[in-house]
């Protein structure tokens, strides 16, 4: 009935090119070898079981793999055949042994490790079409917390090792039909794990090298591939990021990126969340039914029967803390972990002790139910498994002690794991500035560390920062605003600066206030102003040059608000607002440089340089007058013509604005801008955490200056006249200086 | 200086306006690739110009072209009236061959000679139930099957509309060819709904965004793509054609490079858009996989269309296909009518020509189906069986006699000896466009679950790791 079916389908796969699913796993390339027990006898005679080490001995070096290894037998449990023969396990059956005694040949898959021999350890890792799911055992893998085993990689970091997207899978993410991006870009595009973490002696990894010698280039002479099969190291490597990226080479949507580059982790952008659960807190110090540990995720609900893959998930954002080793920002959970120690040293007490300490017959023993149950209703529920009380501790203690564990005690420590996996690419990396340039940046948020604390223990981190109640009964790590070395812009700023500089430009204001309501009240009080005289005082240069100072710094002011205070007003947002103030900043440099040449060639500075003679006088008589003369009509003490525009307290005022300030705030502004390129320039000067708030105390005496001098400027004839003048040029004068300078010299 | 300042002012508005005729066109290409297509939406309503009922279907026709007089010589030119295409050159055969469903044989209900009036349900025309059809009376077009929109419109043997249906209803309806037009006849090939091509059924109607991203998303006509002039429809259908003239494709409208990643541009010159776009077929309707002609004439079986059919023999449908993958230079080896083929292998009757080495050749997406058909023993040919003609095998279930009598019609040799022997043919896909999320990724075709046979393909191993052929 169906032969027609069958064979076409025979034929069709002899005939028709590119038919699907081709490649089989098994590679019968291994030659043939004979299964060996421990003590080398061939496990046909001896009965004893088989010896991966023996068995693989007969070839490859297994002593020399043995002493260099990062996966040794006693601390993981590995053997060559966890991560070697598909299964995990070396086996053997009669018929399958030859009657030389080897193994028939393609019996036995042995290759290069594949994720999935990986996942037999190192957490939730698949590269199955189906959809995802959360292994079953998730729960009960917490029983071996600490070894490393089984989805530890996964529950530390919520990192999730697969190529499928998110939102194919079938976990119970938050938002997963937006999740359109693999769980790991480098799953996806079958970068798999033993690209990066591989044998530093394998040839075919090795790079080439140039030698150093003038008259080599390239050394021919290369490792033979037997020598690595013969003693492969297995000390793997761990790749970074740079070995294959060169992250200068694109980025160039990020501003400053030699400086992001620079102070980042390439992980703290792109592995912006994780998507699979994630621990706070493992209790040892009690255990569930199942006999495993108290824990609490941070992003997932508790275990309530029922599949973990059921259970909700929502993206979790690690936290960014300093990596000691770089001195970069990078990803990182921190997990709260209480256990069992006893003895000194202290050694851990196992789980399985706890257990006995807490279970009988499957079910709490009385006296642990009795000391725990608050609500007494004869069950532990979720809350109640804590030893958040001396008393508790004690009973434990007791019962632990009456297992054997005499001097039983609770150490509390916060371990930090980073994440380097679950790498987004493209669409899933989170562009967002403000995520740490604005004031709930990541760099200072608080660590949330556990739901309640364990009585009588105090834990520690290393990561800077105070460990405090959280006003619920848990723990929290309150990091400092401001990482030590880092300015970040939009985030960090030194308070005291910004208290100063607003109580300056509070001062002036409510000074400038009071003496203009005080000459508004005495208006009437003096009289005509006598007789004026117009004359063209500001050159259309002058003009020009003012206004665009003017503008510029109005403008570079309103940016630089925008810059340092993230999340006030936003018209232009932080990182157009940086964009514009570095553009005004060049105007503004070059405005000024082209103004100090036109007033030292046209020699109008002599404008801007008090007389040494009469400076003292005239300043002191120009002061009276605004402190007292305006108000009652006095004439000004040193009147205004166009060889003297500035009286002596606006030329000293000018000079150490043009002469001061304004450098000071250019040079600032200039090791800000250029930190990225010259680290040496602004870091020789204190770094940015000098410089930034440098700049920042200028901008606020910049504008203190531009209310003074705005109010200042209706000193004049009328209180428009001057404002009106530095318009259209022509001002007027008083009339009997006016004829006094024309007598003058022009 | 007058002079001067006249010619700074004429400079700036000429460069004022040069600069916003390229902005403008900037924003009118590139990033929308619907920029190019040529929506056509006019409709002018017919209702008010016809009150009479319609007495036949060429008074129809012929009320038609008292207003559109050139569409009845543009209808005669074209290929879905004349079911033949210009002459061309079939590789493996002298001279040129103007091939067409008129005289191709495909591995379905293989030929339409001896069997038009069953055949010529889907002709643009009326009448067409002998060979001595008369293809140059534009009477006989037939323009409500294209563009009538009542949707009651349905035709019967030898194409006449079938009774009952309302020509007056019909013909105040008509406008531009909807979906749902094209698709009367295009999803129902080779006898039945979703049967031959895989990527053309009618779910397509009243497509989802993830049914198909142009017909569901977009909700893009056939036209749009398929553009036509006067009558001559764009696009190349491989059963009936071996090159790509008047063909159409992706790049017609996607003009840019279309990929942000620049990892999947690299792909560009060896994959076809529809390779990682259409991940599988037949995703909402099964389609016909296998058709066994040898195991018809069994009336002891109950009729099922999807399974076994006394007049046809037995079938394998399938769903959400993974296709089959090969080169291809858009031409194929077409077997002919009349060729010689051998009985113990698969006779490809249109085998995509191209290879690795030829560079004008990617590698596509095909639907495959196989079939057992009828073949001379002697001679070494496939047979023209009559199928649904007077005393064919479909009325008498009489194998010597309908091969014969197809034969005779069809000018084969026939020696009296059959069998069955296996054909295949390869239909392209391009229609059930997926969302960009569902296209193919990495893992689909690479590493260990891949989908595609590299040794077969002609590469040494996965060319991820060995490189690409260029």
């Amino acid at each position: 009935m169906k032969t027609s079916w069958w064979a076409a389908l025979l034929v069709l796969l002899g005939l028709v090119p590119g038919r699907a699913g081709a490649s089989g796993p098994t590679s019968t390339m291994h030659p043939t070898f004979p299964p060996l027990d421990a003590n080398g006898r061939h496990v046909t005679e001896s009965g004893v079981p088989i010896s991966p080490e023996r068995t693989c001995g007969g070839c490859h070096d297994a002593e020399f793999i043995a002493s260099h290894s990062s996966h040794d037998l006693d601390r993981t449990g590995a053997t060559c055949a966890t991560c070697h023969v598909e299964g995990g396990r070396l086996t053997w059956s009669a018929d399958q042994i030859d009657e030389a005694g080897s193994y028939k040949r393609g019996v036995i898959d042995i290759r290069d490790p594949q994720p999935r021999d990986c996942a037999r350890c190192h957490g939730v890792v698949s590269q199955d079409a189906a959809p995802l799911t959360l292994p079953a055992d998730l729960d009960a893998s917490l029983a071996r917390w600490g070894t490393g085993m089984p989805y530890e990689l996964t529950l530390a970091t919520g990192q999730i090792l697969a190529p499928q997207k998110m939102a194919d899978s079938a976990v119970n993410l938050a938002g997963r039909d937006g999740l359109n991006t693999p769980f790991d870009v480098h799953a996806a595009r079958l970068v798999t794990c033993t690209s990066c973490h591989f044998a530093p002696n394998n040839p075919g990894r090795v790079k080439v090298d140039r030698g150093g010698l003038p008259f080599l280039d390239r050394d021919p002479r290369r490792p033979s591939i037997s020598d690595y099969i013969h003693r492969p190291d297995h000390e793997l490597t761990a790749t970074r990021c740079e070995q294959c990226h060169d992250a200068m080479a694109t980025h160039d949507a990020l501003p400053y990126k030699d400086r992001h580059m620079a102070k980042l982790e390439c992980t703290s952008c792109h592995v912006a969340h994780t998507h699979g659960p994630v621990l706070r807190t493992v209790d040892q110090t009690v255990v569930t039914l199942q006999g495993t540990p108290h824990v609490e995720y941070r992003n997932m609900d508790a275990a309530q029967g029922g599949s973990p893959s059921a259970r909700y998930i929502r993206s979790f954002r690690p936290f960014l803390v300093v990596d000691d080793s770089t001195q970069k920002l990078g990803p990182a959970n921190l997990i709260t972990e209480w256990r069992w120690v006893s003895g000194s040293p202290p050694v851990p007490v196992p789980l399985a002790k706890v257990a006995s300490a807490f279970l009988e017959n499957g079910t709490y023993a009385k006296a642990v139910v009795a000391a725990l149950d608050r609500n007494a209703d004869g069950n532990l529920s979720d809350d109640e498994l804590r030893l958040d009380t001396d008393a508790r501790v004690q009973v434990v203690q007791g019962r632990l002690a009456a297992q054997g564990v005499p001097d039983a005690r609770i150490e509390g420590t916060i371990r930090v794991h980073r994440v380097h996996h679950g790498v987004q690419a493209n669409e899933g990396v989170v562009l967002d500035c403000a995520s740490c340039h604005s004031d709930g940046s990541r760099l200072g948020e608080e660590v949330p560390l556990s739901g309640y604390q364990v009585a009588g223990v105090s834990v520690s981190s290393s990561i800077p920062g105070a460990i405090e109640g959280d006003g619920r009964g848990g723990l929290v790590l309150r990091r400092p605003k401001h990482t030590r070395g880092l300015y970040v812009l939009g985030h960090d700023r030194v308070p005291w600066t910004d208290t100063v500089g607003f109580l300056v430009l509070l001062a002036t204001t409510i000074g400038v206030a009071t003496h203009g309501a005080l000459r508004i009240r005495n208006r009437g009080v003096h009289g005509a102003h006598g007789a004026t005289v117009k004359a063209y005082v500001y050159s259309r240069y002058e003009r020009i040059w003012h206004w665009l100072m003017a503008l510029s710094i109005l403008l570079l002011l309103w940016t630089g608000i925008e810059i340092h205070w993230v999340g006030g007003v936003s018209v232009f947002g932080f990182t157009r607002s940086v964009w514009i103030h570095n553009a005004l900043a060049v105007v503004l440099i070059v405005n000024a440089f082209l103004s100090l040449f036109y007033h030292v060639a046209s020699n109008e500075i002599r404008q801007f340089i008090p007389p040494r003679e009469t400076f003292l006088g005239e300043a002191i008589a120009q002061a009276k007058f605004y402190l007292n003369g305006i108000f009652v009509g006095a004439p000004h003490p040193v009147p205004k013509s166009r060889e003297r525009k500035l009286n002596p307290l606006q030329q000293v005022t000018y000079l150490m604005l043009l002469n001061v300030l304004i450098p000071l705030q250019v040079v600032t502004g200039v090791l800000i801008w250029g930190a990225p390129r010259w680290p040496a320039l602004s870091n020789a000067v204190g770094g940015l955490t000098i410089v930034t708030p440098v700049h920042s105390l200028g901008a606020w005496l910049l504008a203190t200056f531009v209310v003074a001098h705005v109010y200042l400027t209706t000193t004049g004839h009328t209180p428009l006249s001057n404002i009106r003048a530095m318009v259209v040029g022509e001002d007027e004068l008083d009339a009997p200086h006016e004829a006094a300078s024309q007598g003058g010299q022009a | 200086m007058q002079v001067g300042k006249r010619l700074v002012l004429a400079a700036v508005i000429m460069a004022v306006l040069v600069a916003a005729i390229l902005v403008v066109r900037a924003r009118a290409s590139g990033s929308r690739p619907g920029g190019y297509t040529p929506k056509v939406r006019d409709h002018v309503d017919h209702s008010a110009f016809f009150r009479d009922p319609f007495q036949s279907p060429s008074d129809v026709t012929r009320a038609c072209l008292r207003c559109h007089e050139s569409a009845g010589r543009q209808m005669l030119r074209s290929v879905h009236w004349t079911w033949q295409g210009e002459p061309t050159a079939v590789p493996g055969h002298e001279g040129k061959v103007a091939l067409g469903k008129k005289n191709a044989m495909n591995n379905f209900c293989i030929t339409i000679d001896s069997n038009w009036p069953s055949c010529t349900i889907c002709h643009a025309g009326y009448g067409w139930r002998d060979a001595q059809f008369d293809f140059h009376n534009q009477d006989n077009i037939d323009c409500l099957v294209c563009h009538e929109r009542t949707g009651d419109y349905r035709k019967g043997r030898a194409g006449e509309p079938e009774k009952g249906v309302d020509l007056l209803a019909s013909a105040k309806s008509v406008g531009f060819p909807k979906r749902e037009n094209c698709g009367s006849c295009h999803f129902y090939g080779g006898g039945g709904l979703a049967v031959k091509h895989g990527d053309l059924d009618n779910s397509l109607e009243h497509a989802t965004p993830d049914t198909d991203v142009h017909m569901g998303k977009h909700d893009m006509l056939c036209v749009d793509c398929h553009r036509t002039t006067e009558h001559r429809i764009s696009g190349v259908d491989y059963a009936v054609q071996v090159n790509h003239d008047h063909g159409i494709g992706c790049e017609d409208c996607h003009q840019s490079v279309p990929h942000k990643d620049p990892r999947i541009n690299t792909h560009l010159a060896s994959v076809a858009c529809q390779t990682c776009h259409i991940p599988t077929f037949a995703n909402r309707v099964p389609t016909k996989m296998d058709w066994d002609w040898s195991k018809a004439g069994d009336g002891s079986r109950p009729d099922d269309v999807h399974h076994y059919l006394k007049i046809k023999g037995e079938f394998v449908y399938d769903a959400n296909v993974v296709p089959q993958y090969a080169w291809f230079n858009l031409t194929v080896d077409r077997y002919l009518v009349g060729d010689k083929m051998d009985p113990n292998q698969v006779t490809v009757l249109n085998r995509p020509r191209g290879s690795i080495h030829d560079r004008t050749a990617k590698i596509w997406p095909f639907k495959v189906h196989t079939a057992k058909q009828p073949y001379d023993k002697v001679h070494n040919i496939l047979l023209t069986p009559n199928t649904a003609g007077p005393g064919g095998y479909w009325s008498e279930f009489d194998w010597p006699k309908a091969l014969a009598t197809g034969a005779e019609i069809s000018h084969l040799p026939f020696s009296g000896q059959y069998g069955f022997a296996m054909t295949s043919m390869y239909w392209p896909l391009s229609h059930m466009v997926m969302p960009k999320e569902k296209a193919l990724s990495c893992a689909d075709c690479h590493g260990e679950h891949g989908r595609l046979d590299w040794i077969a393909l002609g590469y040494t191993g996965d060319p991820m790791t060995t490189g690409g052929r260029r």
